[in-house]
C-alpha cells in the first residue's frame, strides 16, 4: 500500500486521494500551437525511476500538491504544496 | 442438489500444488506438473483435499474428481509442451545449419511417450552476432510474432529478438488470455478481427496446439448508458460482419446460469453484448509457437539480454538508428522495433521519442479448480471485473488497471478484496471458493485505449506499443502488420490509424467504451 504524505493531512492511504499523473508545465493556451497543447495533453515521460507527480487530497483537505516518487521502488522523497518554495517541476530532482 | 460429474474430457485438473510462498507470480501451472515428474505423479497427484463450494440455490457445484486417467494423458501432452524449451539440444546438421523443428503429431507423441524419449530443444541458444538487419526489443507475443512474420511473409531472416528476462516474461505470460473482436470503432473492429482470423488458423500454421476455446464472450450492462454503448457496439460490429448482438437477462441466464440476474441487486444486469466468436487461448503456447517458428526460419532469440541504449546518429529525437547496446555487447543495425509493452517508455526515451503512455499494473487471480459451470467469458465494466473458467476448471479473474502508475509488479490486498466483493455480486454461489494465487503485469496505457504502431520521428525506430490490457488478442495481427511496415517501409492501411502522429494531430481512436475493463 502506498502512503501518500499530504502536506496538510500527513500520510494517507493512496486510495483516499486522486492521482493526477505526471507534473508538466502547462503551456499558455492563448499562445501555444495545437501541437504543443496536444503534446501537453497526451505525451508523457513515464520513467522507471524518480517522477514528480500531481495528487489531489480529494477526501481530506482538498488541496492539490506534488510529490516525488520512485515508480519502481515506491520510495517518496518530498511533498510540496503549489506556491511553496522550492516548487518542483518536471525533471527536477532534489 | 449435488450433480454427478459427467466430464471425462479434461474439464477438471487432478493435480494442483497449493499456492506456495515465493513462487514467481507468473501463472505457470504446468511447471507444477513438471516439478512432480510428469505422468506417474500426475495420476497419484495431490488435489486439495476439500473444496468448499456452496451455491445460492439448488445448483450445487461439485469439486472436480473425474477422468483422472484421461487427464493424465492430456496433461502429459501438455507437460511435453512445457518441457520443450528446457530439454535436450537442438540438432544442427554438419553444415551447422538448423534443421526445421520436429513436426508435432499425435503419432509422434505416442511414440515418444511410450519410449519415454525427450524432445529436441525448441529454439537454439544462438551465437551473439555484432550486426543484424533488424533488432526487435521484447520477447513477448508482439516481438516474436513480428520476427516470425518478417521471415515467413517477407523473407527477412537476419533478425534478432532480445529480451532482458525470458520469452513471455512480460504481459504475454501473465494475461488472462481472452480474445474477441467486438470493439467500438470501425478501425478497432477491423484490426482485432484480423487477429481472430490468424488465431483461428494458428495451431495449423505453427504446428502447435494453442488451445483456442471459442466459448463466447458476454459484456454485461448494469446501467442505461452501458446498454446504449452495447447497442452502439453491436451495430458497429454487425456492419463489419462481426457476430455480435445485445441479449436480455433471460438469455444471459441461459448462457451463464451462475450469474445473478435478479433485479434486486445493487447493480442489476440489464442486458449484455454477446460475442460468440470470443474466447480464450493458451497464452504460453502462442509465445512458444511464434518463438519456435521464428527460430526455424533462422531468427536469433536472445534471452537475458537487456537493451541498455539505442545508438543513433544525427540529432536527438530525429536522427537515425545505427545500433543497440545490450548487456551482452553492441549490435549494429539500421532498424529497431520497440515491442516492450509496459517498458515501452524506457526504451523510447533512449532515442528521445516521447510516447502517450503511462505504465500501470493490472492484476489477476485464479481459484482452485472445480467442475465446469461457467461456459462463457463474462465481463462487467461497472463492477470492474471479468471472469472465465479454464479448461482445468479454475476461475480466472481480472479487473481494471491499478490507478497509480508504477513499474512495480507486486500484488495488493485491495485488489483481492475488491475483486471478491464484485465477483460475489455477479455470482453469489461461489462464495466459498478459494483463491490459489494472484499476480500482476505491466500495462502500457494510452489516452484513447488504442495502440501506437509504426514509424517514429527517428529513422529506423519503430514502435508496437500501447497495448494496455488488450494486447494479447492483438499479437498475431500486430506481428503481421509490423512486419509489413518494416519490410515495405510503409505503414499498412490496417494500422495507419494507430500511428504515433495521431496524438499531435488530434486524431485519437477512442476505444475506452470497449476496452477499459473489456479485455
Ligand atoms: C493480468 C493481465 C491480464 C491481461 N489480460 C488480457 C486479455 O485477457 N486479453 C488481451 O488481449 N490482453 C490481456 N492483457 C494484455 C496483454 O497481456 C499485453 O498487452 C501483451 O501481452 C503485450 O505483449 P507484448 O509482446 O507487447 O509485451 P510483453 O509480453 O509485456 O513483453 C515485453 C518484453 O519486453 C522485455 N523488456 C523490457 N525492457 C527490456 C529491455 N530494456 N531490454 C530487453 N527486453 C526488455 C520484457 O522482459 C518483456 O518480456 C493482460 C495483461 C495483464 C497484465
Ligand atoms: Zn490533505
Amino acid at each position: 500500500m502506498l502512503l501518500v504524505p499530504c502536506p496538510n493531512c500527513g500520510p494517507r492511504n493512496a486510495g483516499d486521494l486522486s492521482y493526477n499523473g505526471e507534473s508538466h508545465a502547462r503551456p499558455d493556451p492563448k499562445t501555444c500551437t495545437p501541437e504543443e497543447w496536444r503534446t501537453y495533453l497526451y505525451l508523457r515521460d513515464n520513467p522507471s525511476g524518480w517522477l514528480v507527480e500531481n495528487w489531489y487530497c480529494s477526501s481530506g483537505c482538498r488541496k492539490h500538491f506534488k510529490i516525488e516518487r520512485h515508480t519502481l521502488t515506491g520510495e517518496l522523497r518530498s511533498a510540496i504544496l503549489p506556491g511553496s518554495k522550492p516548487g518542483l517541476t518536471k525533471g527536477e530532482t532534489k | 442438489m449435488r450433480k454427478k460429474c459427467s466430464s471425462i474430457s479434461g474439464q477438471c485438473h487432478p493435480s494442483r500444488r497449493a499456492f506456495k510462498q515465493g513462487q514467481p507470480e507468473v501463472c505457470f501451472e504446468l511447471s507444477d506438473l513438471l516439478a512432480q515428474g510428469g505422468l506417474r505423479d500426475v495420476e497419484a497427484g495431490s488435489r486439495p483435499s476439500k473444496v468448499e463450494l456452496v451455491s445460492n440455490g439448488d445448483e450445487g457445484i461439485e469439486p472436480a474428481k473425474c477422468g483422472q486417467v484421461t487427464h493424465a494423458l492430456i496433461l502429459s501432452i501438455r507437460t511435453d509442451l512445457v518441457l520443450l524449451p528446457y530439454r535436450s539440444l537442438r540438432h544442427t546438421d554438419s553444415m551447422g545449419k538448423n534443421k526445421p523443428p520436429a513436426k508435432y503429431s499425435a503419432a509422434g507423441l505416442l511414440w515418444k511417450g511410450l519410449r519415454r524419449q525427450s524432445w529436441p530443444r525448441v529454439w537454439r541458444e544462438p551465437e551473439f552476432k555484432s550486426s543484424y538487419d533488424v533488432v526487435i526489443i521484447g520477447g513477448g507475443v508482439h516481438g516474436l510474432a513480428t520476427a516470425y512474420y518478417l521471415a515467413a511473409n517477407h523473407g527477412i531472416t537476419d533478425v534478432a529478438v532480445v529480451d532482458r528476462a525470458y520469452l513471455g516474461s512480460g504481459g504475454s505470460g501473465r494475461n488472462t488470455a481472452i480474445v474477441r473482436s467486438n470493439y467500438l470503432t470501425p478501425e478497432g473492429v477491423a484490426f482485432y478481427d484480423r487477429s481472430l482470423d490468424l488465431y483461428n488458423s494458428m495451431s495449423n500454421d505453427l504446428n502447435l496446439n494453442v488451445m483456442f476455446s471459442e466459448r463466447g464472450h458476454l459484456t454485461l450492462a448494469h446501467t442505461d448508458s452501458a446498454l446504449r454503448t452495447m447497442h452502439w457496439r453491436a451495430e458497429v460490429n454487425k456492419l463489419q460482419g462481426i457476430n455480435s448482438s445485445v441479449i436480455d437477462p433471460a438469455e444471459i441466464k441461459k448462457l451463464a446460469p451462475s450469474l445473478d440476474v435478479s433485479t434486486d441487486t445493487r447493480y442489476p444486469i440489464m442486458g449484455a453484448l454477446y460475442h460468440p466468436p470470443g474466447g480464450t487461448i493458451r497464452h504460453d503456447a502462442v509465445v512458444w509457437g511464434y518463438a519456435r517458428g521464428a527460430d526455424a526460419h533462422g531468427i536469433d532469440l536472445f534471452q537475458q539480454t537487456e537493451v541498455l541504449d539505442i545508438l543513433t546518429e544525427g540529432d536527438h529525437g530525429s536522427g537515425k538508428v545505427t545500433g543497440v547496446r545490450t548487456s551482452k555487447g553492441d549490435i549494429s543495425t539500421p532498424i529497431v522495433v520497440n515491442c516492450t509493452a509496459g517498458w515501452a517508455s524506457t526504451i523510447s526515451s533512449m532515442v528521445d521519442v516521447q510516447l502517450p503512455i503511462t505504465t500501470h499494473p493490472l492484476q489477476a487471480a485464479v481459484t482452485e479448480p472445480v467442475k465446469t459451470f461457467l461456459p462463457t467469458v463474462v465481463v462487467s465494466g461497472s463492477l470492474h471485473v471479468y471472469v472465465s473458467q479454464t479448461d482445468r476448471g479454475e476461475l480466472v479473474f481480472g479487473a481494471s488497471v491499478d490507478p497509480v502508475a508504477t513499474y512495480n509488479m507486486s500484488g495488493t490486498l485491495e485488489f483481492t478484496e475488491e475483486l471478491a466483493g464484485h465477483v460475489l455480486e455477479l455470482m453469489p454461489g461461489i462464495s466459498k471458493m478459494r483463491l490459489l494465487r494472484q499476480w500482476a503485469g505491466l500495462c502500457d496505457m494510452t489516452p484513447d485505449y488504442s495502440p501506437v504502431m509504426g514509424p517514429t520521428p527517428v529513422d529506423g525506430f519503430y514502435v508496437d506499443v500501447g497495448w494496455g490490457t488488450y494486447g494479447f488478442k492483438a499479437g498475431p495481427v500486430s506481428g503481421e502488420q509490423m512486419a509489413a511496415c518494416v519490410a515495405n517501409g510503409e505503414t499498412p492501411d490496417l494500422i495507419k490509424p494507430f500511428e504515433l502522429s495521431r496524438f499531435t494531430e488530434g486524431n485519437l481512436v477512442g476505444e475506452k467504451g470497449a476496452a477499459a475493463v473489456g479485455h
